[in-house]
């Protein structure tokens, strides 16, 4: 498998907001993370490659296949967690595992109760008297163990605490090994993603901003820290966007290595998805 | 589909429990000779009516649709599931029904064909009801979706008595005896064809439909 999914132009006009020519790919063998703020459009991709709702232009390919949302086989090897809870509260977590056994072919119920020990979920007890990362773990545990190959994960790590983030992290990292695998996640908390994703997408008012190898992008791009002359002085070609308060100046900048040797007396610091996502959002174009 | 619909049973299991409690308790009252026999059979057809409706409400406040619209089954057999929901309480009531006409019988002396036959009767309506409902469940979703049930309750309510009383009747009119005997096999027909026609609509609505 090449790409897990390939996303080309994806357009979607709901008149307030357009999601504009949006294309990635998730290539076999990784994690890719789509980070944004709220209202970029990250739930929109995900629906639109959900087959949730329909796109007006554009393709989208799951799985090697081209019908929306996939076919039968393709969903049977797919693997969904949405933002919230989408289990009823009168549901035990066992129940979940009957329905979902109905539901799958490949439904594997020891899996399914492996992990649910390993996520410390009561199985008697029902969905409603569980805590939101209880309810999260339950989703991931329901989405793992029909074993698919694709996982596509909506800000499943919001809201939820460090300890219980970390669970679920590792669990995409160990899901990951095998190179048949791959997983989509967004979040709009890029620590998560700077620690579990390969490859990072970045949507800004529904548009691609940046997509790539998450640490090439990373190496790429850099955060100056100058006053305004200095900063005067630079190429503007390097820069992304700035930041100016009444002291001292910041700026995003591209081709970071070729940046530090032309300006080797200006201090560069690496950046985090958080700086690229803050200075695009807020920063001022040069 | 099938994992759909054990979906539902096992979510409205408390509210079923609800109902046969009550069920059960119309039936002592009727037994002891309280009220008729067709007050029981109303509740029935109530029943059968209701459950599928509540299973929407259900699933809208758990934000089941977007999930279930992921899974193999797709979105036809999100809406065959709830067809058959129907169609598996109206087994269920028309049971209860066939229990009770045989309580009846047996304690009461009443002729069984006339409890079962308006039972049955009332479980057909409660269906006729389902392939009405269903198709703006599916299109307006639970909330609107029950004031639109109290709207069709009403025009319907309206059309038969409103219309019996413009028409003169104080009673509904005797059924002509042709008619009488082939009454069960022309509300079967109809019921079958209405929830053919039902199944296609709320599958066009719901293939539409943006979650």
């Amino acid at each position: 498998m090449k790409h897990a999914i390939e996303i080309t132009g994806l357009t979607k006009d709901y008149g307030s907001f357009k999601l504009d020519r949006v294309s990635f790919a998730v290539p076999g063998g990784s994690i890719m993370g789509l980070i944004g703020e709220n209202g970029a459009g990250k739930s929109t991709v995900i629906k639109c490659i959900l087959g949730l709702i329909r796109h007006d232009e554009g393709r989208i390919r799951l799985l090697e296949s081209d019908v929306p949302g996939g076919d039968r086989a393709v969903r049977e090897q797919l693997g969904v967690v949405l933002d919230e809870s989408t289990f009823h509260d009168a549901l035990r977590a066992v129940d979940v595992g009957t329905i979902l056994a109905k539901l799958y072919k490949s439904w594997d119920s020891a899996l399914f109760s492996r992990y649910l020990h390993q996520f410390d979920l009561p199985r008697n007890k029902t969905v409603k008297e569980f805590s939101r990362g209880m309810k999260m773990k339950l989703s991931i545990a329901a989405a793992l163990s029909h074993r698919p190959r694709l996982l596509v994960l909506d800000e499943a790590t919001s809201g939820l605490d460090p300890v219980v983030r970390s669970e679920i992290l590792d669990e995409f990292l160990s899901f990951i090994q095998d190179e048949e695998h791959a997983v989509l996640v967004s979040s709009h908390i890029t620590s998560d993603l700077e620690k579990v994703a390969d490859y990072v997408t970045y949507l800004h008012r529904g548009k691609v901003t940046l997509t790539g190898e998450r640490d090439a992008l990373l190496q790429h791009h850099g955060r100056l820290s100058c006053t305004k002359a200095d900063l005067a002085a630079v190429d503007p070609e390097y820069l992304v966007s700035t930041r100016s308060s009444q002291f001292s100046c910041e700026a995003l900048v591209r081709n970071k290595r070729e940046f530090c040797t032309r300006y080797s007396h200006l201090t560069v610091d690496p950046v985090t998805l958080e700086d690229l996502m803050v200075f695009t959002a807020k920063g001022e174009r040069p | 589909m099938i994992g759909l619909v054990l979906k539902d049973l096992l979510v409205l299991r408390k509210t079923a429990k609800l109902y046969i409690a009550m069920l059960s308790f119309y039936l002592v009252l009727a037994l002891a000779g309280v009220f008729s026999h067709a007050m029981l059979t109303g509740f029935v057809a109530l029943f059968t009516m209701m459950l599928p409706i509540s299973s929407f409400a259900y699933d809208e406040l758990a934000r089941w649709d977007k999930y279930a619209a992921a899974l193999p089954v797709r979105r036809r057999g999100i809406v065959g599931s709830k067809y058959l929901l129907a169609l598996l309480l109206g087994a269920i009531a028309g049971a209860l029904i066939l229990i009770s006409s045989g309580l009846f019988w047996l304690l009461k002396d009443t002729a069984p064909g006339e409890v079962l036959l308006t039972g049955l009767a009332c479980v057909a309506a409660g269906l006729l009801m389902n392939s009405i409902l269903l198709p703006l469940l599916f299109k307006f979703g639970a909330e609107k979706g029950r004031l639109l049930t109290m709207a069709v309750l009403a025009v319907i309510f309206l059309l038969g008595f409103g219309g019996g009383k413009l028409l003169g009747y104080h009673e509904f009119p005797e059924m002509p005896p042709c008619l009488k005997t082939l009454f069960p096999l022309i509300l079967a027909g109809v019921l079958i064809l209405a929830l053919f026609v039902s199944y296609q609509v709320s599958l066009g609505i719901y293939r539409k439909k943006e979650l």
